[in-house]
């Protein structure tokens, strides 16, 4: 088993306080399981810790939203194999970044194309009392707007990015652009699971799924 | 008689399509945007016992998980208010409900507040004991309870509208009723509650105590038809419903007074008839009879007696009605006019209603309007009294 830290230089982490951790990986011969840690730089302390596979020939882009439950300074981030098939894999790593973001926004903006069943609708908390004679006495609460955005051919990096806004509940700025004007609604992803869970065929590096947001 | 609104609340509540405002409020902080299921709840001026409500709040980040970490927040008192926010010059909130928390649950990442009103502390403290008996002799049934609520329940004994715990106002105007008609009471208690105590006074007076929506406690003695009566039509009520109930059928009333604990005895005994009622339904009697408070005199017994009868001597109906909010500042007490063709009621009569239950959840109250408080006004005619030889003493 083999291991290599990376210098990218991570100050200081929080309990409390969510990051990013992002990269790509190649691998050019060989292929399996790959761990990744965010360790103490004497690597005696392990704060974070996961894994992720690799295939022969294939990049994998990793992006996940990670947190820890102890402070710690001067922390690296450890990369090793775990079970490749066979030693003398050759893998090459880009693009590691780690971010100390809030919310996924930090993760850049994500572009999708809705079909054109995508609905939006502004549904309303309220109580509707019809009188003997007739009458309606309507209560209206509160309101809330609520999309479903249908999405197809959704790389699997921004699905994964997508699933994991759902996982940690972000807060997320849905703006829709169209006909040349801006609306953007602070919500939640409402999916009862992760919402891009299926594959387009025949692809394999494209998913699909309803997007279903609510503003709060 | 009434919450004092403005003429802009009271229009609000006549609107059709309303965004109300509603407010949670635990020990004074805020927590209305935490609220899942707003608290439905009752008040009643037929008996003494303390309203209970229950509030649904989201947990889900654990904000409430205090009540159990630090148990001294437990006890919080929280009140609820229900208003309209004006343009101009913001929210007008009305307050609906003020209790103590007294049991927490937490279920799903919800916090669940049961709360009792004060009514429920007035059953957590007694008054006197059997080796030294709390005894009151020819006093106004008014002092009593003063003495009662303020020696006894830890109430506040301010005398004015400053009292945070008795609406001062309504309260004199209940002393001043039996001061004028000489209406004079002697107690004895060996270790009743306080609240048992309020509501065998509030029995023998014919009177109403309970907590309102700002928490105070009013006491009543109802006399005559409100003038500040509203009408309730079939453009108002989603629900009527009409019970005639002959369980308090009373024509024959009695009431003994002057009890000599002592001797267990009762010196004292009058009644009151009413023939027709007696020739319609036959005898119905009922005794007014209490051995820790009673009357000192004829004359208030009689008056009792008679003032049950006037209001028991036929079946007694009971209306419920439901309605959106359209009088949510109205107190018990006040006069309703119902119409409602279908039954041939038409608004020539109003009755009292003794009984609300507010759902702040869904925007709805009923109204229980019993007929036997709705009373004609009776008015104690003491010419009459000496003459009649109904005194069997």
């Amino acid at each position: 088993m083999s291991y290599f830290n990376h210098s990218l230089p991570i100050s200081a982490v929080y309990p409390g306080s969510r990051y990013s951790v992002e990269f790509a990986l190649y691998c050019a011969s060989g292929q399996g399981n790959y761990g990744i840690s965010l360790t103490s730089s004497d690597q005696s302390l392990i704060y974070w810790q996961d894994s992720f596979s690799g295939r022969q020939g294939d990049w994998s882009e990793f992006k996940k939203y990670v947190s820890v439950n102890s402070y710690g300074v001067d922390l690296k981030l450890r990369f090793e194999d775990i079970d490749l098939t066979y030693m003398g894999t050759l893998s090459f790593l880009d693009s590691v970044r780690f971010s100390d973001a809030k919310d996924m926004v930090a993760l850049g903006v994500l572009q999708v194309y809705p079909d054109w069943e995508m609905k939006r609708f502004t549904k309303q908390n309220r109580n509707e009392h019809r009188t003997k004679g007739g009458k309606l006495y309507s209560y209206t609460w509160g309101q809330y707007n609520r999309f479903e955005v249908p999405v197809e051919y959704v790389s699997n990096s921004k699905a994964s990015i997508i699933n994991s806004w759902w996982s940690t509940d972000a807060l997320i700025y849905f703006k829709i652009y169209s006909g040349g004007v801006w609306e953007v609604n602070t919500c939640h992803l409402m999916n009862d699971s992760a919402p891009l869970p299926s594959l387009v065929r025949p692809y394999t590096n494209y998913r699909k799924g309803t997007l279903t947001l609510e503003t709060f | 008689m009434g919450y004092a609104v403005s003429s802009w609340f009271y229009e609000q509540q006549q609107s059709k399509r309303i965004s109300p405002v509603k407010r949670f409020y635990v020990g004074g902080s805020d927590f209305s945007t935490r609220v899942l299921t707003w608290p439905k709840f009752s008040r009643t001026g037929a008996d003494i016992i303390a309203s209970r409500a229950t509030v649904v709040l989201d947990n889900a980040d654990g904000l409430f998980n205090f009540f159990h970490e630090r148990l001294w927040t437990f006890p919080d008192t929280c009140s609820a208010k229900w208003g309209y926010n004006h343009p101009t010059s913001g929210d007008e909130l009305l307050p609906l409900f003020s209790g103590d928390i007294k049991e927490v649950e937490y279920t799903e990442k919800q916090c669940k507040l049961h709360l009792r009103d004060r009514f429920w502390g007035l059953t957590e403290k007694k008054v006197g004991d059997s080796d030294i008996t709390a005894t009151y002799s020819h006093r106004l049934p008014s002092d009593i309870a003063w003495s009662l609520c303020t020696c006894y329940g830890e109430l506040s004994s301010v005398l004015s509208s400053n009292n945070p715990h008795i609406d001062y106002a309504t309260f004199n105007e209940w002393s001043l009723q039996f001061s004028t008609d000489s209406v004079l009471m002697s107690a004895r208690y060996d270790g009743i509650k306080v609240a048992e105590a309020l509501r065998k006074l509030a029995d023998m007076t014919d009177s109403a105590i309970w907590q309102d929506g700002d928490g105070k406690l009013y006491f009543k003695r109802f006399t005559e038809p409100s003038s500040l009566d509203f009408v309730v039509t079939r453009n108002e009520m989603t629900d009527l419903k009409i019970k005639i109930d002959g369980l308090y059928l009373v024509n024959k009333a009695w009431v003994y007074g002057n009890y000599s604990a002592e001797s267990n005895y009762w010196q004292l005994n009058c009644y009151e008839t009413d023939t027709t009622g007696v020739n319609t339904y036959g005898l119905h009697e009922f005794v007014w009879k209490d051995e820790n408070c009673w009357f000192v005199n004829s004359a208030s017994a009689l008056n009792m007696a008679q003032r049950k009868v006037r209001v028991l001597k036929y079946p007694p109906k009971k209306f419920i009605v439901e309605t959106p909010v359209i009088g949510i500042h109205r107190q018990l007490g006040e006069t309703i006019r119902l119409v409602e063709s279908f039954y041939s009621i038409n608004s020539g009569t109003g009755w009292r209603f003794d009984e609300i239950e507010i759902d702040m959840d869904k925007g709805l109250c009923t109204y229980s309007m019993n007929e036997a408080i709705a009373g004609v006004a009776f008015f104690l005619d003491i010419d009459s009294l000496d003459v009649e030889d109904r005194f069997l003493l």
